[in-house]
């Protein structure tokens, strides 16, 4: 008898607490409804304060077939608030709705929720405030105000909170520090005239990744001096390190640059003499006449020096 | 819309139309339109001091005035 009581008891238990949940979903359906009158239903049922601009007025529809429970259906409200033009903004306990373009010109806007209007003043480093806002003028929103501070190199924003961040990250993002730096790049194997000649031939075609720079041969340590951002930089060290290990990549097969003779006369009188050519100890072919007159790639200077 | 006009206990002077409502539980609400003026009633309350609100669902609303009933089909979003 005890055992059926018990069960009697969670059972009821089980009932009652399923009825509290039940209780906590809600389906909203309003059609061409005034808007203050969904205001004051919805302040009834969130216990809130709502105070309503003068100015804000029109109908409101909204369709829901989803059960919400009471935070989504203030949520519901507040956004079909903002997408008929109007803002929101949590003050002292209250909620305020006033028309969205005044939003931005009031004072007391607090910064609690994406959804609310922020300020924000955000200083810029290398770049100037009048160069960026071209650029962040298109995302910013529909009653967003955008302008610069020249005195304090600062651009001021008053937006919603989500679009802020989202302004913010791509401000810190175009203020980067682009300026050209100078750079030495040494090369093992390639000739920097050679090297110099293949980037003005890139840079004349263009290409974003590899453009906007200056690059001079400094032929006594065999290296290329770079004058360009960190961006254009690194690509031009990857290349040049590409290019300059494809000259060594195999060791029976070498690519001398010249700089004043012509190739086509050189590999005929090579051609003519390379029955004069023989072995050294390693296998490796080498000329025995004086072919001094033309300049040689470091690495064959070398050799040839030993 | 004609469906959304109250039906049931044939009483000329309860012509509102449903227009919005929340349903859940002890915490539902309506919004009826009677030529232009809108009113909100929560579950429980009396709309005009007179019906009561004493059911919200998805199929219908119903009201009433001491023994009599009156229901508004609900038609509104769908």
């Amino acid at each position: 008898m005890n055992l059926n009581l018990k069960q009697i008891l969670i059972l009821c238990i089980f009932v009652s607490s399923s009825q509290l949940f039940a209780d906590d979903s809600f389906i909203l359906n309003y059609e061409d409804v005034d808007i203050k009158k969904v205001t004051q239903d919805i302040a009834q049922f969130s216990k809130k304060t709502i105070i309503l601009d003068p100015r804000v007025k029109g109908k409101i529809t909204i369709y829901s077939n989803a059960e919400l429970d009471r935070d989504q259906v203030w949520n519901v409200y507040l956004r079909t608030l903002q997408v008929n033009g109007f803002s929101i903004i949590s003050d002292n306990g209250f909620v305020r709705i006033i028309p969205e373009n005044e939003a931005t010109r009031d004072l007391s806007i607090p910064t609690k929720t994406s959804g609310d209007f922020e300020t924000f003043v955000m200083p810029l480093i290398n770049r100037s405030a009048d160069e960026i806002l071209p650029m962040v003028k298109p995302i910013t929103g529909r009653q967003a105000h955008l302008s610069s501070i020249p005195s304090i190199n600062s651009i001021l924003l008053v937006d919603r909170g989500s679009n802020v961040e989202r302004v913010n990250r791509l401000i810190l993002d175009l203020d980067k520090n682009n300026t050209a730096k100078i750079s030495i790049t040494k090369l093992e194997n390639l000739s920097p005239i050679e090297a110099v000649r293949i980037l003005d031939k890139l840079k004349a075609q263009n290409n974003p990744t590899i453009s906007k720079f200056i690059a001079i041969p400094f032929s006594p340590t065999n290296s290329v001096i770079i004058s360009a951002n960190d961006f254009v930089t690194n690509n031009i060290n990857l290349t040049l390190q590409s290019l300059d290990a494809d000259v060594t990549s195999d060791d029976s097969v070498d690519v001398i640059y010249l700089k004043y003779a012509k190739a086509a006369d050189i590999s005929a009188i090579l051609s003519s003499i390379s029955s004069s050519f023989i072995a050294d100890a390693d296998g490796n072919r080498w000329a025995v006449m004086n072919v001094g007159f033309m300049p040689l790639a470091p690495s064959l200077q070398q050799k040839e020096m030993a | 819309m004609a469906n959304n006009v109250a039906s049931t206990q044939s009483n000329i002077s309860f012509q509102y139309k449903l227009i919005g409502y929340r349903s859940g539980g002890s915490d539902a609400s309506v919004i009826v339109k009677k030529s232009n003026k809108e009113f909100v009633v929560s579950i429980g309350q009396k709309l005009e001091g007179v019906f009561e609100l004493i059911e919200v669902n998805q199929n219908e609303v119903i009201f009433k005035d001491g023994n009599k009933l009156y229901k508004i089909e609900n038609l509104v979003g769908k």
